[in-house]
This record gives C-alpha cells, structure tokens and sequence, in this order.
C-alpha cells in the first residue's frame, strides 16, 4: 500500500463513495481527502448528477405526505409551547430574516409573515381557541366578542418578523373588524402614533390611527379584498401611505 | 407570491431560506415523487421510505444552505440525501440480518435480475440510451450499488468479481453513462470536466 498515491487511492473510490457503497473508515478517508481537493469534489458531484438521472421519476410522491410534512413545519418545538419567549431562540437565519427597509419591503415583510404564520400557525391556531373561549374574562367588548364567536369571521395573528409581538385580528364578513390584545404593541414616545393598513394587492389602505399605546381598537376593513392587515408606527396624525416597515403583519384567510 | 413554478433552484432555496412554505411546497412538488421512488427502491419499504422522505424535505427547511446551487442540481442534492439515509438505515444491524438472508435465498435460487435493484427502462430514450450502452458488469455493478444499496465489497460478493474490480466498474460506469448523456445532449451539470 505504501507504493500506492494516496490520492489515486481516494480517486478509485469517488464512484462507489458518491453511491454510498463505501464502509466507514473509506468514507472518513474519501471525505477528509475532498475538503482538500476541488477536482475529486467535482468528481463526486458528476457521479451524483448521474446517479440523480437514474434516479428520477414522473411519479408523485405519496398522497398525503406533503400535508404530514407542512404539518411538522406547524409543530417546531417552542412554538406550540404558547410561550413567546420560547419561540425567539427558534428564530434563526437572522441574515435572511432581519430587518426590512422601506416602503417597498412592506410587501416583503408580508410575505415573511406568511411563512412565519405557517411556521407558527399551530401556536396562532391555540391561541385563536383560547381567545374565543376566553373573550367574555379578556374584558374586549361586546361587539368584538360576538365577532370572534362568528364561524364565518376572519382571524389571523398579526406577528412582527421575530414572533416578539403577536396581537389577533378579526374580520366579520361585513367588514366590520376588531383588533385584540393591541396592548401587546409597545408604547410609542410622544408624537408617534400606530397605524392599522389593509394590504389589498399592491395597495395598502389606512384602515384608522390607533395612537401610542392602543388596546381594543374597532376598525372597518371594506370588502373581501383585503388580504393582509399590517400596523406601522407613523409621526404625528398618521400618514396616507406607511413610511416605515410594518412592525406586525397578518394574512387573512382566503374568504 | 412570486412565479415558484419557474423559479430556479437557487432562488428556490433562497425562498425556502425566507421561510417561505411555498417555496418548500414547490421544491416538494418538483423532487418528493424521485426522492421517495429512491427511497422505497433501496428499502422496499414504503413507511420507512415516506420517513425519509419528511427528513429530507424538512432539513431543507431548517437548514437550506446545505444546498450549493453552484455544486450540483437540488434534486442531486436531495436523492442524495435520501439515498444516504436509506443505505444508513440498511446497514442498521436488524435489517442488515434480513437483507443477507434475503441475498442468500436469492443466489441459491439464482434469481435472474428481474427484481427492484435493475434499473428502469421505462425512463426518457436519452437516458434510457445511454444505459443501454453500458457494458452489463458496469451496470450491474451500479445497479446493486446504487438501487440495492450494497457496499462495492458486497456488490463483489454477490458478482463473484475482485474488489477492485467492482471498485473501478462503478466509477468508469457513472463516467461513461455521464458522457453518453452529454452525448445525447442531455446537460449535465456539476463541476466541469476534468
């Protein structure tokens, strides 16, 4: 074996390697000799691309196993736990999931909220089922009360990016709307005032100023158009269009 | 939501990486039933086949930036994710003890090769081509390899061949089939020839 090149040795192996037809102490031995070599990497690569073209097929995966997988997506642990501070340590990737800018992200950070709320629906789920059955104690109002008891109302979970704030929105059919728990905003310095947006397709239409530290607020969200609802922190009286990322975000269910 | 049905791999994985459950959705869509068909084939075993496949979906999720979009396609990158965990689970002592019992019935009745581990021929003509041009002992030597999920020592085992031989059929067999399907015009991605 002396006599032998070692990495004509290890290049021997790369078909079998890239097939996981090696033992062990070869595959160590493969594998400690790529991270130094760029061509056998290649090599390893090819035989895989391959090995995938014989592998592939028209068929579809099994019914079913999507639903099973989205579904695990819904129960990372900490998330269902109902326990905010348990999700932030899940909330990793902070390169892709930092800070948006500007008015042109807000459609951006919508759709973070998306996978975010999927990432989190089964917590967001629990907690819908607690509010509805514990409205009458939480002190919301008679009217936003009956919504939350109305089937065919619309409730999301307005998150901001890191899941830090989560405050619930419902939406009856006829518009009419009401956001819980807004106290779950942190209060804004003087002069600065939340404000709720409906997100209907590109345009994002102010549905009221909300104030510094609001708590039940009532709104009305027009019709069945309105797929999102998102909540910016603006100067003074309000803006006609959102000057900052929104803080939170929420999709509504399709009608 | 962007056009996912076109989207590339990397901008794929770049969504996926966004926590875009779509976009994991899409890669599903396009990968799962090749993933799983591998699976099944190496374990012949649909439940445990369906585990791996929720494996590897869901570390795609987790962990998106294991796939290099420079390195090889995302469907390489996934086969070979699940091949690995399938031939894992293979080497796993219990079903280890089955499968060479299962061997052993087989080459005493001397089965011909009509079973799961021959490669099928109902692929694409190009492919389909290029794998009927290989010389047979490469291509068994693949096949037991690949689909049967042996080592190259078993694979020699049950070839009655050398190691090394076996060894270096593996490795000429997958360049051979790699150029003949660049032959074919099929492009082959991957690292540049060498």
């Amino acid at each position: 074996m002396s006599d032998v090149d070692p990495h004509d040795e290890v290049q021997e192996l790369l078909g079998a390697y890239a097939l996981d037809a090696v033992d062990g102490d070869e595959r160590e031995r493969v594998e400690d000799h790529l991270r130094e070599c760029a061509r056998c990497r290649a090599e390893v690569a090819q035989h895989r691309e391959v090995a995938a073209q014989l592998a592939s097929t028209g068929a579809d995966a099994p019914e079913g196993l999507w639903r099973r997988i989205a579904a695990e997506l819904e129960l990372e642990p900490g998330a269902a736990s109902g326990d905010l501070a348990a999700i932030l340590p899940l909330a990793p990737r902070p390169a892709s999931r930092g800070p948006l800018v500007g008015i042109a992200a807000a459609a951006a950070a919508v759709v973070v909220a998306v996978g975010v709320l999927g990432w989190q629906g089964h917590h967001d789920a629990d907690q819908i089922r607690r509010l509805r059955g514990s409205v009458a104690a939480s002190g919301v109002g008679p009217a936003a009360s009956a919504a939350l008891a109305d089937p065919a109302a619309r409730v999301t979970v307005l998150s901001s990016t890191d899941g830090r704030v989560r405050l619930t929105a419902v939406v009856e059919p006829d518009g009419s709307g009401y956001l819980l728990h807004a106290g779950a905003l942190p209060a804004l310095p003087a002069g600065e005032t939340y404000q709720l947006w409906a997100v209907s397709g590109a345009a994002r239409i102010s549905l009221g100023v909300l104030g510094g530290r609001p708590e039940t607020v009532a709104f009305h969200a027009g019709g069945s158009g309105v797929g999102a609802l998102a909540i910016t922190a603006e100067h003074g009286g309000g803006a006609v269009q959102p000057t900052g990322t929104p803080l939170v975000t929420g999709t509504l269910p399709a009608v | 939501m962007g056009p996912l049905r076109d989207a590339s791999d990397a901008a794929l994985a770049v969504a996926i990486g966004r926590w875009r459950e779509d976009a994991l959705a899409e890669a599903f869509r396009r990968h799962a039933g090749s993933v799983y068909a591998l699976a099944q084939r190496v374990l012949r075993d649909r439940a445990t086949a369906e585990e791996i496949v929720q494996e590897v979906f869901l570390r795609l999720w987790h962990a998106p930036d294991r796939f290099d979009p420079e390195r090889g396609t995302m469907r390489a990158f996934l086969l070979a994710q699940a091949h690995g965990r399938a031939v894992d689970r293979l080497r796993s002592d219990a079903s280890r003890r089955r499968r060479e019992e299962r061997d052993a019935v087989r080459s005493v009745q001397e089965t011909p090769d009509v079973e799961v581990e021959v490669m099928d021929l109902t692929i694409a003509g190009q492919l389909k081509d290029a794998v009927l041009a290989l010389p047979a002992d490469e291509r068994r030597a693949i096949e037991l390899a690949y689909f049967g999920g042996h080592t190259y020592r078993e694979v020699a085992v049950l070839l009655a061949a050398p190691e090394g031989t076996v060894k270096s059929r593996i490795r000429s067999g997958l360049k051979r089939l790699r150029a003949g399907l660049a032959d074919a015009g099929l492009e082959m991605v991957g690292g540049s020839d060498t």
